[in-house]
């Protein structure tokens, strides 16, 4: 029903029903009126496609909802299923989510699912193993490009992601990237981006100048309390060889490579871009692309960085996997972001779901994916179509090295918060690092118990 | 005679039965609204906080009793939470009231102009303090911030004044002065005008200047005023939620986080109602403390008024 339509027939009820002139001959005529409207609405309505329909829930932005916006259309001509997107911000994604899958939701058959969710919401999904074994070709196609470690994020046994049930198929690959200036790095004869942290160090010191247009500065990062700082915290403590929860999932933050990734963040916070530690990915962008800062280790993957609609230096500025610790056991270790589609429990219409779940992952889509500014998490994909994004490259060198977040804990969030408060007291030289690794360690087991992930 | 008197009174009560009636069917849809809307999320609220109450389980929550208000005293941001909650909420209250009494007594003299200036000082309130903590945001920053470049152009020092842990909490408290100093201003204006010309010639007679009058005339008199302002302030400021987490989201560090910002963080961040209820109550305690001492304050200088 169009908008006039709809005043029209508001206009109508309104003098039918006006005080002094209501009857019920006249609400009758009324609700004939408005039973013709609807009926001539539900008439004015394309044919459902002869496929059936499905509804997919994604977030707003170029990487989820315009990729599945642009390529609905030619899902419909190629499998005959009517395919209606639904987009909302991302900062609403758990929650909506959430609301839909608690009631038992019929309203979404496929939702494009970040996995740090997926653990705590994985018995309202369809298992999609049946559909896997179904489906030999795809199978072996998804295995040969999506990275175990990658497929893995939406596998759940019922403790941990990377192994078990699958209930997602990885569409969107991203882990934390470092990206740098190439124009500054090259003047200060700089050879190649750091590779270990103590290198970062040191590039940081160097490349923070005074200069005529203002101070620059050789590091910036997403610091922000909380999921950021945490996150930027775990990423340095897995390159250190860490990690931040044993098999049992206490917190083990009172090690010598959570000390030793700290003091690197305590260090490098000497040349920080001042807002640093309020920064989520927008300031860090900011930062880069305002000459502010030249170098970040290690940001959340971001197009943005490199796309010269977004910022006037991105053909100067290059993304690389992130530094390694530069100890016997240091890695370089990426945490992973992403995400997967999967089909809720209570969908009625499972395999169109899946059809549309295999056309946006399958090889042959993989242009129009790309040419619609989606990430794709297939290794394939981001090489065969690195010239369109230069974060693509960076991104198959990183994929295979990344590392989980904690998707597995009731309260990842709970825990996040406990230590990302901690690491944030450390970049604002409000506390030592050890007493804050020592508040962090009881803080977390504080949560973890509270929300019965530890004992 | 006395049957006249028995139909009137008789008349009387069943017109007094008759207005009951209808002012009960007046006040049931409110009551029952009011019930509702703010006594029915408040014992919920006060009964999840007794709860372990996780969001994505609320089928296993289960009765703990006043665990979760024991656990608010071991979390070691609770009571810097509760004291950064106050720094702002005194902060803001102090600078509020004394800027708006200050315009208040510039502006609210009837001279060309004035009518203008008192509307375009209104103006802060009636946008949304997330658009003004985003604008301030903008203002603040220490790349592209007007505020960073006047104060470079003055050749004062440049300062990330929302990522300095000494700096975020002025900051912030600035915003929220800026905003809602015109409302204190605009009710002050509304109080000074009511005040008797009679009362301020005469002193004037009695040669009290400007300082004089609004010392020891106009203050004395606006207390009562002044007292209901700094109630609806302090509730106002206590709770204060959007402008801290647009701006800061509670940090640098916790140099910002306020008890709001820990029930979002413990609510809607971990999804733990029971701890974010818990705090939730904690908070109402606070406020009405609050409540209760400028009630306490307005009280005696109501007395004291009418007494003089």
């Amino acid at each position: 029903m169009s908008k006039s339509d709809g005043r029209d027939q508001d206009t109508n009820l309104r003098v039918l029903i006006s005080p002094g002139t209501i009857s019920r001959r006249k609400l009758l005529v009324a609700s004939m009126g408005g039973a013709a409207a609807i009926a001539l609405e539900a008439g004015a309505k394309p044919a459902a496609a002869a496929g059936g329909s499905l509804t997919s829930l994604t977030y707003s932005g170029q990487r989820w909802g315009a990729v599945q916006e642009g390529m609905a259309p030619a899902f419909t001509k190629a499998t005959g299923i009517d395919a209606k997107i639904i987009t909302f911000p991302i900062s609403q994604g758990y929650a909506r989510i959430l609301n839909a899958l608690g009631v038992g939701s019929a309203e979404y058959d496929v939702i494009d699912l970040d996995y740090g969710i997926l653990a705590q919401i994985a018995g309202k999904l369809t298992p999609l193993d049946d559909y896997l074994s179904k489906d030999p070709a795809f199978k072996a196609d998804y295995e040969q490009s999506v990275p175990p470690n990658v497929r893995g994020l939406y596998q759940f046994d019922g403790s941990r992601l990377g192994k078990g049930t699958t209930y997602g198929i990885a569409n969107d690959g991203n882990t934390q990237l470092g990206f740098y200036r190439t124009d500054i790095f090259e003047k200060a004869g700089i050879k190649s981006p750091p590779a270990t942290w103590d290198e970062a160090l040191d590039v940081a010191k160097e490349l923070t100048v005074s200069t005529p247009s203002g101070k620059q500065y050789g590091f910036t990062t997403n610091g922000k309390r909380g999921i950021y700082s945490s996150t930027l915290f775990g990423q340095v403590l897995f390159s250190y060889g860490g990690n931040w929860l044993d098999a049992n999932n206490a917190p083990t933050l009172n090690t010598p490579e959570a000390e030793a990734a700290l003091s690197m963040i305590e260090k490098l916070m000497k040349y920080a871009d001042p807002s640093v530690v309020n920064s989520g990915d927008n300031e860090t962008i900011n930062a880069m692309a305002s000459g502010v800062a030249v170098y970040t280790p290690n940001a959340w993957g971001n197009n943005a960085f490199t796309n010269p609609k977004l910022n006037k230096l991105a053909a100067v500025t290059k993304a690389v996997i992130v530094p390694r610790g530069a100890v016997p056991n240091g890695k370089n270790a990426p945490l992973m972001g992403g995400f997967g589609f999967v089909i809720p429990a209570s969908s009625r219409n499972k395999d169109a779901a899946w059809k549309f779940i295999r056309y946006f992952t399958s090889k042959e889509n993989m242009k129009a994916y790309v040419e619609f500014s989606g990430q794709p998490a297939r290794l394939d994909a981001l090489k065969e179509f690195a010239a369109r994004a230069p974060i693509f490259a960076a991104l198959a060198d990183s994929l295979p090295n990344g590392v989980y977040q904690p998707g597995w804990l009731r309260d990842q969030s709970g825990f996040y918060q406990a230590l990302g408060t901690q690491v944030a007291l450390v970049m604002t030289g409000q506390k030592s690092v050890t007493d804050a690794l020592k508040q962090a360690q009881a803080d977390c087991t504080a949560v973890l118990k509270q929300s019965g992930d530890t004992k | 005679m006395s049957v006249q008197r028995g139909m009137i009174e008789e008349g009387m009560h069943l017109r007094r039965r008759s207005d009951g009636a209808v002012a009960f069917k007046f006040l049931v849809a409110p009551v029952a609204l009011l019930l509702l809307i703010t006594v029915y999320p408040l014992i919920f609220a006060l009964l999840t906080s007794l709860r372990s109450y996780w969001l994505f389980a609320p089928d296993r929550a289960t009765f703990v009793g006043f665990d979760n208000y024991i656990a608010l005293f071991r979390m070691s941001l609770f009571g810097s939470s509760v004291l950064r909650t106050i720094e702002f909420a005194i902060g803001s209250l102090i600078l509020q009231l004394g800027l708006g009494y200050g315009l208040a007594l510039l502006l609210h003299h009837d001279r060309p102009g004035f009518g203008v200036l008192r509307v375009l000082l209104v103006m802060p309130v009636l946008l949304t303090p997330a658009v003004v903590a985003l604008i301030w945001s903008y203002m603040y920053d220490p790349n592209i911030g007007i505020i960073q470049f006047l104060v470079s152009r003055a050749g004062l020092p440049v300062r990330p004044w929302l990522s300095d842990v000494n700096t975020a909490m002025p900051a912030v408290i600035i915003v929220n002065v800026w905003e809602w100093t015109p409302f204190v201003f605009l009710v002050f204006v509304a109080g000074m005008k009511s005040v008797s010309p009679g009362i301020l010639e005469a002193a004037m007679i009695d040669g009290a200047g400007p300082w004089t009058i609004a010392r020891h005339i106009l203050l004395p008199l606006l207390w009562p005023v002044i007292a209901i302002v700094a109630l609806l302030l302090t509730i106002d400021n206590l709770k204060a939620f959007d402008l801290i987490y647009v701006m800061t989201s509670g940090g640098p560090g916790t140099s910002t986080y306020t008890l709001p910002i820990m029930i979002w963080n413990q609510g809607f961040g971990s999804y733990q109602m029971g701890t974010a209820c818990a705090i939730a109550i904690v908070l109402l305690a606070i406020i009405n403390l609050a409540v209760l001492a400028l009630n306490g304050v307005l009280r005696r200088t109501t007395e004291q008024g009418s007494v003089a």
